[in-house]
C-alpha cells in the first residue's frame, strides 16, 4: 500500500502542476475558478489517499470540508460573472 | 483484498486527477474545460473517499467518508452547472465553435425559474432524522452528547428553516425502478469517464454542441435530479432550464438524434421509479 501511496501522490502532483498552469493562464474568471476547484479537489484526493495510506482518520473531516468549500465558492463565482455580464 | 480494492481505487482516483488536469489545459474553452475538470476530480475524490473509507479502522470514519461521497454528489454538478451557465452567457467569454447550438437568447425574468408542478406537501419528519444522520456521521461518534445534540440540531432547523423541507415525490416510489436507474446511472458514468479519457488522452479536438431537450419530468425533485445526473456525467452539462426545454451543453456530439434519445432514456427510467401516474400516463407510447 505504501508504494501504491506513493504512485498515487506523484499522480496527484502532476494533476497540481497541471492545474496550476491554467489557473495562471486564465484567460477568464471562469476559466480560473475551473481550475481553482479542481485543485481543491485534488487537496481532497490528496487526503484520502493519506487516509488510505495510514488508516489515521484525523484529517478526515477536512474533505467534508473542501467539498463544501468548493461548492460554495463556486456558486458565488458564477452569481458574480452572470451580475458583471448582466449589469 | 481489501488492500487490493483500495489500492486499486487509489490509481483510478488519482489517475482521473491527472486527466483533469490535462483536459483542462488541452480543451479550447471554458465550457469544454468544465467537463474535464468538474467530473473527473469529483469521481477521483469519490474513488480515493471510498479507499479511504475501505482502509479506515473505525465505523464512524466509514459513515463520514459515505457521507462526503454523497455530498459531492449532490453540490458538485450544481456548481458545474451554474458555472458553465454564467460563463457561456458572459458575452466576454470566448468559445470554440460548436457544431450546434440551440441556445436561444436571455430571457432573465425565465432564467433559472423552478419548474412549477408536483406536490407541495411537505415532510419535515425526513428532513429531521436526515439532519441526525448528518450531525452523527460529522463527529464520527455516538456519545450521549452527541446524541443529543443531532436531535436539537434537528428538530430546531427543521422548525426554524421550513424551505429546507423536502417535497414529497409526486409520485409513488417504486424501489426496483430505482435500483435499476441506479445501475443505470453508475454504468453510464462509468462509459462516459471512459469516453471523455479517450478525448482527453489522444487530444483529438472535441466537437462541443448546446442541444436542447423538451422534458417530460415535472416535478421540481425529478427535474433537479434529472439536471444533476445529466451533469454528473462525463461528457454533459445540464446549462438552462426554460419551461420544459432544458439545454444541455455536450462535449463530443457525434450523433444529435442518438444523444437525445440517450437523455430521453435515463429520463424515462427516472420517471418510472419516482414519477406520478400523469407523466406515466404522457410517456407511455402512442
Amino acid at each position: 500500500m505504501i508504494i501504491v501511496t506513493n504512485v498515487a501522490f506523484v499522480m496527484l502532483g502532476v494533476a497540481a502542476v497541471l492545474t496550476l498552469l491554467r489557473l495562471f493562464r486564465g484567460p477568464s474568471l471562469a476559466d480560473r475558478m475551473v481550475a481553482l476547484d479542481t485543485l481543491l479537489f485534488i487537496g481532497a484526493a490528496a487526503i484520502g489517499t493519506y487516509v488510505t495510506r495510514t488508516g489515521n482518520t484525523v484529517f478526515a473531516p477536512v474533505i467534508v470540508v473542501i467539498a463544501l468549500v468548493a461548492f460554495v465558492g463556486t456558486v458565488v463565482v458564477a452569481r458574480a460573472i452572470e451580475e458583471e455580464s448582466a449589469g | 483484498m481489501i488492500d487490493v480494492l483500495a489500492g486499486t481505487a487509489i490509481i483510478v482516483g488519482s489517475g482521473l486527477a491527472v486527466l483533469a488536469g490535462l483536459g483542462l489545459l488541452r480543451f479550447p474553452d471554458v465550457l469544454t474545460r468544465l467537463h474535464a475538470s468538474s467530473k473527473a476530480a469529483t469521481m477521483g475524490v469519490i474513488a480515493t473517499t471510498f479507499a479511504a473509507a475501505v482502509e479506515a479502522d473505525t465505523l464512524g470514519a466509514v459513515a463520514l467518508l459515505v457521507l462526503v461521497i454523497g455530498l459531492l454528489f449532490l453540490s458538485a454538478p450544481i456548481g458545474a452547472s451554474l458555472l458553465a451557465r454564467a460563463a457561456a452567457r458572459d458575452p466576454d467569454t470566448q468559445l470554440v465553435a460548436m457544431v450546434r447550438n440551440d441556445l436561444g437568447p436571455v430571457e432573465p425574468e425565465h432564467a433559472g425559474s423552478a419548474p412549477s408542478g408536483g406536490s407541495q406537501g411537505m415532510a419535515p419528519a425526513f428532513l429531521a432524522l436526515w439532519l441526525v444522520i448528518v450531525w452523527v456521521a460529522l463527529f464520527a461518534s455516538l456519545t450521549p452528547g452527541v446524541a443529543i445534540g443531532a436531535v436539537v440540531v434537528g428538530v430546531v432547523v427543521t422548525i426554524a428553516l421550513p424551505g429546507l423541507r423536502p417535497r414529497r415525490p409526486s409520485g409513488i416510489v417504486r424501489p426496483l425502478a430505482v435500483i435499476r436507474l441506479a445501475g443505470h446511472f453508475v454504468w453510464s458514468v462509468i462509459a462516459a469517464n471512459i469516453d471523455v479519457a479517450k478525448t482527453v488522452i489522444v487530444g483529438r479536438a472535441p466537437r462541443p454542441a448546446i442541444v436542447e431537450i423538451e422534458l417530460h419530468v415535472e416535478s421540481p425533485t425529478e427535474t433537479a435530479l434529472l439536471m444533476n445526473m445529466i451533469t454528473f456525467t462525463p461528457g454533459t452539462v445540464a446549462l438552462e432550464l426554460h419551461e420544459r426545454t432544458l439545454s444541455v451543453h455536450v462535449l463530443d456530439l457525434d450523433d444529435t438524434e442518438s444523444f437525445v434519445a440517450e437523455l430521453a432514456k435515463l429520463e424515462r427510467m427516472i420517471i418510472d421509479a419516482f414519477g406520478s401516474p400523469r407523466e406515466r400516463a404522457e410517456l407511455s407510447p402512442g
